[in-house]
């Protein structure tokens, strides 16, 4: 093998590099940079056109309907958040706990990694102050409907799929178990339910089916809880097998439904506080009932 | 014990009603007991029965999922059509931006506005900051828009606001 002398080498062999075999300080960029081979190849010509062409294979119409939710949003939702929002002279940015440096004081700090920021175990992100850049927004719906008896039953996985495809309108992704635990006789890598993140139309069709046509219809419900969040403006709550017997995509046809299942929903949004998406969810037509927390 | 024999002999596991039967009875009249001898072009002979019926409901979830159902027909658009599609989708993308901006715009002067007034109380009115101090006074926990706020429809119901409300109803 040739020897470089000018202390430039080939990516593909690192066996003469400063006398250590074996050792690259250099990452290779080959496989790195990654390279759309459809857009290279002459085959295939209607693989390379845009999403929203018609000519593709990947088209899908949109804006074939009003979006009622969304108007209601922009046109008196979004001014009235960001009202409720303000405060004068509130600080651009309010710096979340980050990562310390140790005092120095020990000789071991020198390369020791750095200090957990006080009062948390993460760092936590910063927080802005809501202008008319940033209001509130609905980002995503998460579904999650995880169903541990279809481990032992596969015919559960697909009826749940098809119970979260009937109830949103969109395709689904299966979910998978992650850990064997014999008690609840779990075992790794089976499929467990369903799980989708709705956006944009089908997002808001779905919260106003949710908050016209399910929740009322529901006596013991309150609201979501007050207490519900994750401190960064993402709110949950479920809702259980019979309840999910509202939805008039299985009402309408009961006989067809001789199990359901119950499901995790997310909210997931641009807030960065959970009272501020609160308010906004609020403004959707959601409810909430108990004490809260302020975050 | 007679059909056993019959399956040993035939060796193809059928069982007796199967090898008597024509291939083309259908299932209700093996239901109905009798037997027609009857050919239908394209009928299926197989009988279902063997499946269980949640294993028939699965299979027919499975169908209603699958990709085929939801692969919509390809347009075969004329380069004439092509053009004009293309036109018309340059136009709604302008019409959409030109109403963003608007609504963006409008935002702003409310947020600078509001920014404005609050300035004016603290500064320019002389009574001690009791007026900023109403302006300022921010709850922190369960401000809510209220829930009488419904998404508007197109057909709005005949009683459009319920005057007598209260909230113990």
């Amino acid at each position: 093998m040739k020897v470089n002398t000018l202390g430039l080498r080939s990516f593909s062999s690192s066996s003469i590099v400063k006398g250590k075999p074996g050792y690259s300080i250099v990452h290779p960029v080959h496989h790195t940079v990654k390279i759309d081979k459809k857009v290279l190849s002459p085959r295939f010509p209607e693989l390379k056109y845009p999403k929203n062409d018609p000519r593709s294979p990947h088209f899908k119409p949109v804006n074939v309907a009003p979006d009622r939710l969304k108007e209601h949003y922009l046109n008196i939702l979004k001014s009235d958040l960001m009202y409720m929002t303000y405060k004068h002279d509130e600080a651009d940015k309010i710096e979340g706990a980050k990562k310390r440096e140790w005092d120095g004081t020990s000789a071991y700090h020198l390369n020791r990694n750095l200090r957990r920021p006080s009062g948390f175990v993460k760092e936590q992100p910063d927080s802005h102050r809501v202008t008319n850049k940033n209001v509130p927004e609905l980002k995503s719906i998460h579904i999650n409907c995880f169903v541990p008896l279809a481990v032992t039953n596969p015919h559960h996985a697909i009826s749940s799929m098809l119970q979260v495809q009937q109830i949103t309108g969109e395709k689904p992704q299966p979910i998978y178990t992650k850990s064997d635990v014999g008690r609840w006789q779990i075992r790794r890598s089976r499929r467990a339910g369903a799980k989708i993140e709705l956006k944009g139309k089908p997002m808001n069709d779905f919260l106003l089916t949710l908050t016209e046509l399910v929740l009322p219809r529901i006596p013991e419900f309150q609201g979501l809880r007050n207490k519900s969040g994750d401190t960064y403006g993402n709110l949950h709550f479920g809702l259980t097998h019979k309840q999910v017997r509202l939805f008039p995509e299985i009402s309408s046809n009961p006989d067809l439904w001789p199990r359901t299942y119950g499901l995790h929903i997310t909210f997931n949004t641009t807030a960065e506080r959970d009272t501020q998406a609160r308010m906004l969810l609020s403004g959707l037509g959601l409810p909430f009932f108990g004490g809260e927390r302020h975050s | 014990m007679l059909t056993n024999t019959i399956k040993l002999q035939s060796g193809l596991g059928l069982s007796l009603s199967q090898r008597i039967m024509p291939a083309s009875a259908s299932i209700s009249s093996m239901m109905a007991g009798t037997i027609s001898s009857q050919f239908t072009r394209g009928k299926r002979t197989k009988s279902k029965s063997t499946m269980s019926q949640g294993t028939q409901r699965v299979v027919g979830q499975l169908s209603v999922m699958s990709a085929a159902r939801k692969q919509p027909l390809r347009l075969k658009l004329t380069n004439e059509d092509l053009v004009r599609h293309q036109v018309v989708h340059n136009a709604w993308a302008m019409l959409q931006k030109q109403k963003r901006q608007v609504r963006e715009e409008k935002l702003t002067k409310q947020f600078e506005a509001m920014q404005s007034a609050m300035e004016d109380l603290k500064h320019g009115v002389e009574d001690g900051g009791v007026l900023f101090g109403f302006g300022s006074k921010f709850e922190k926990t369960k401000k809510r828009v209220s829930l009488e706020l419904r998404v508007p429809t197109e057909y709005p119901p005949n009683q459009v606001w319920n005057h007598k409300y209260s909230k113990s109803d």
